[in-house]
C-alpha cells in the first residue's frame, strides 16, 4: 500500500512539472540578462521588459486584438443568446439535431477556416482588414458561447417567467427581468471564455492578419522568427500574468462550479 | 404556439452569419479543386489527379495519421494514471493543484506555450543543461525542430482535452462498486481492470475522439517546433496558400476534412457501442 502511494505520489509530481515547465521557464527567461534565450540565465535583469516599449508593434498588435476579442466575443454573444434562446423555447421536436447544426464549424480544422475565409475577404475586398477576423472568430465562439447559453437556459425556472407574463409584462421585459437574473452568471463566464479563446487564437488569425491589421499571437510568431532575445519571454511573461487575473475572476464569478468544464469546451 | 415560432426567428442571426462567413467561403474554397486554369469552363477532376497521383501528398497524409496516433496514444497513457491520482485526491488541496496545473495553460495561447517548449526543449535549453551537468550525455541532444519536439509540445497541448472527460467519468462513479470487489477479493490491479477501467471507457473515447481530431488538425505546434521537419497537411495547406497555389491547397483541404470527418464519425459510434453496452451492464 505505501509503496504504492509513493509511486502515485511520484508520477503526480513529475506530471505537475511536465505541465507547469514552459510557462514557468518563460517566467525565468524573462528575466535573462542573456542577449540570447539560453539557460541558466546568465544574470538577472529587467532589460527585456524595458526593452517591450521600443518594440512598437507589439502595443499595436495588443490594441488589435483587444479589440477583437471584444468585438467578436459581444457579436458572439449577441447571436448566440438569439440562438440559444430559439433552441431552447422554440419547442423543436428534435433540439439536439437543430443545434447541432450550429456547432458543425467545430468539425472543421481551424487552418481549413482560416484559408476560406481569407479568400472570401480577399473577393468582398475585406482584406486586409481587422472587419475580417472579427467575423471569422464569431464564427469560430458561436458553438461554445451557444452550448454554455443552452445549458444554463434549461436550468432557468420557468414559473417566474410566467409569473412575470401573468403579470402583464411583454417578451422583452419577461427576458430582461425573469430570465437574464437567472442566467445572469452563465453569461458573464461565455463572455470571459469566448473572450480568451479570440484573444489567443493564431491558426486563423495567421491567414487575415497583414501589417497594421495583426493579432497579437501572429506579431509574437513572427517576432520568434527573427529574433532571439528573451523580449518574447517578457510579453508572455505579461501575458501570463493576465490569464492568471482572468481565471480568478472567473473562479470567483462561478465560485468553482462548472469551471472544469467550461474551460475544456473545445471540440 | 405562435409565441414559439415567433421565438423560431431569433436564430436567424446565427444562420445568417455561418452561411455568409461559414459555409459560403467553405464551399468556395474546396470548389477550388475542381476549378480549370483560366480561361476554360467547367469544372476538372485534374488537381484531384496531380494530388493524390504523387506519392508526396500521400507522405503528408500518412505524417498527419501518425503525429495524430502518437499524440493521442502518449496524451491517454499519460493522462489516465494522472486522472487516477486526481480522483483520489478528491477534497484535498491537492486535487486543485492539479487541476490548475492540467487547465491553467488553455489561458495562454498556443504561440507562447510554444516558444516555452522552445526554450525548455533547446541545446541551450533546460533539458539539455540538466542531461549535461548529470552528465547523462555528453552532447546536447536534439529535441526541437524534429517529431520529438513537437509530440511533446502537442501532449503537453491536448493533455486538458484528454483529462477532462476522463476526469468527469472517473468521478461518477460510485465507489461502492470497487469497494465490492475488493470485498469479493480482488487485489487493486484487478479491481481497476475489471471494474474501473471498463466504465472508465466511454471517457476515454471522448477524450481520444477530442485529442485525435484536433492534434491531425493542428498547425502552430509542427510549423514551430517541427522547423519544417514535421510534414504534415495543415502546414502544408498553409504553404500552398501563400505559393497562390490555391487549387492544390483546396485538394489536401478536402483529404485534412475527410480524415478528421471520418476519425470522429469512428470514435462516436464506438462511444455509441460502448454507452449502449454500459446500460446493459447497469
Amino acid at each position: 500500500m505505501r509503496a504504492g502511494r509513493i509511486l502515485a505520489g511520484s508520477y503526480a509530481a513529475l506530471f505537475l512539472c511536465f505541465m507547469l515547465a514552459p510557462l514557468f521557464f518563460i517566467l525565468v527567461n524573462s528575466f535573462n540578462d542573456a542577449a540570447f534565450s539560453a539557460f541558466p540565465p546568465r544574470g538577472l535583469s529587467l532589460r527585456w521588459y524595458h526593452n517591450l516599449f521600443t518594440v512598437t508593434d507589439f502595443w499595436l498588435a495588443l490594441r488589435n486584438s483587444l479589440l477583437v476579442a471584444l468585438t467578436a466575443a459581444s457579436l458572439a454573444l449577441a447571436i448566440g443568446m438569439g440562438l440559444a434562446l430559439a433552441l431552447v423555447r422554440g419547442g423543436w421536436r428534435q433540439r439536439e439535431a437543430v443545434q447541432s447544426l450550429f456547432m458543425s464549424p467545430l468539425l472543421v480544422p481551424r487552418v481549413v477556416i482560416g484559408v476560406a475565409v481569407f479568400i472570401a475577404a480577399v473577393r468582398v475586398s475585406l482584406y486586409p482588414s481587422l472587419a475580417s477576423i472579427v467575423l471569422a472568430h464569431t464564427v469560430l465562439l458561436l458553438p461554445y458561447v451557444t452550448s454554455i447559453l443552452v445549458a444554463n437556459l434549461l436550468q432557468v425556472r420557468r414559473v417566474q417567467e410566467e409569473a412575470a407574463m401573468d403579470l402583464g409584462a411583454n417578451p422583452w421585459q419577461v427576458f430582461r427581468l425573469a430570465t437574464v437574473p437567472q442566467i445572469g452568471r452563465g453569461f458573464l463566464v461565455a463572455a470571459i471564455f469566448a473572450f480568451i479563446v479570440s484573444f489567443d487564437e493564431f491558426d486563423i488569425a495567421l491567414f487575415l492578419s497583414r501589417s497594421q491589421n495583426m493579432t497579437l499571437p501572429v506579431r509574437m510568431y513572427l517576432y520568434m522568427q527573427e529574433q532571439e532575445n528573451p523580449t518574447m519571454a517578457a510579453m508572455s511573461a505579461l501575458l501570463i500574468l493576465l490569464a492568471a487575473l482572468s481565471v480568478a475572476l472567473v473562479a470567483w464569478l462561478s465560485r468553482g462550479a462548472n469551471l472544469l468544464s467550461l474551460l475544456s469546451k473545445r471540440g | 404556439m405562435r409565441g414559439r415560432r415567433a421565438i423560431r426567428l431569433l436564430l436567424l442571426p446565427a444562420a445568417a452569419v455561418l452561411v455568409a462567413v461559414f459555409l459560403l467561403p467553405l464551399v468556395h474554397f474546396l470548389a477550388q479543386s475542381l476549378q480549370p486554369p483560366a480561361g476554360e469552363a467547367g469544372l476538372t477532376l485534374r488537381h484531384f489527379e496531380e494530388v493524390l497521383g504523387d506519392e508526396y501528398y500521400w507522405g503528408l497524409a500518412r505524417n498527419s495519421f501518425t503525429l495524430g496516433a502518437m499524440v493521442t496514444a502518449i496524451t491517454l497513457l499519460a493522462a489516465y494514471p494522472a486522472a487516477l491520482v486526481m480522483v483520489s485526491l478528491r477534497g484535498t488541496r491537492w486535487f486543485a493543484v492539479m487541476a490548475i496545473a492540467v487547465f491553467s495553460p488553455l489561458l495562454t495561447s498556443v504561440i507562447i506555450r510554444s516558444y516555452g517548449w522552445l526554450y525548455v526543449l533547446s541545446d541551450t535549453g533546460v533539458v539539455n543543461w540538466v542531461l549535461l551537468a548529470t552528465g547523462l550525455a555528453e552532447q546536447p541532444v536534439r529535441l526541437i525542430f524534429n517529431w520529438t519536439g513537437t509530440v511533446i509540445a502537442m501532449v503537453h497541448l491536448e493533455m486538458p482535452f484528454m483529462m477532462f472527460p476522463i476526469l468527469s467519468v472517473l468521478m461518477q462513479q460510485p465507489p461502492v462498486l470497487r469497494e465490492a470487489a475488493q470485498d469479493l477479493g480482488a487485489n487493486a490491479f484487478e479491481t481497476w481492470r475489471r471494474v474501473v477501467l471498463p466504465l472508465s471507457l466511454p471517457g476515454v473515447l471522448a477524450g481520444c475522439q477530442i485529442v485525435f481530431a484536433t492534434s491531425i488538425s493542428a498547425f502552430a505546434s509542427p510549423t514551430i517546433l517541427g522547423g519544417g521537419r514535421v510534414r504534415v497537411l495543415p502546414v502544408s495547406i498553409y504553404s500552398s496558400i501563400q505559393g497562390l497555389e490555391w487549387s492544390v491547397g483546396a485538394v489536401q483541404a478536402v483529404l485534412l476534412l475527410g480524415l478528421s470527418l471520418l476519425l470522429v464519425a469512428v470514435f462516436t459510434r464506438a462511444l455509441r457501442t460502448r454507452s449502449r453496452m454500459a446500460e446493459a451492464v447497469a
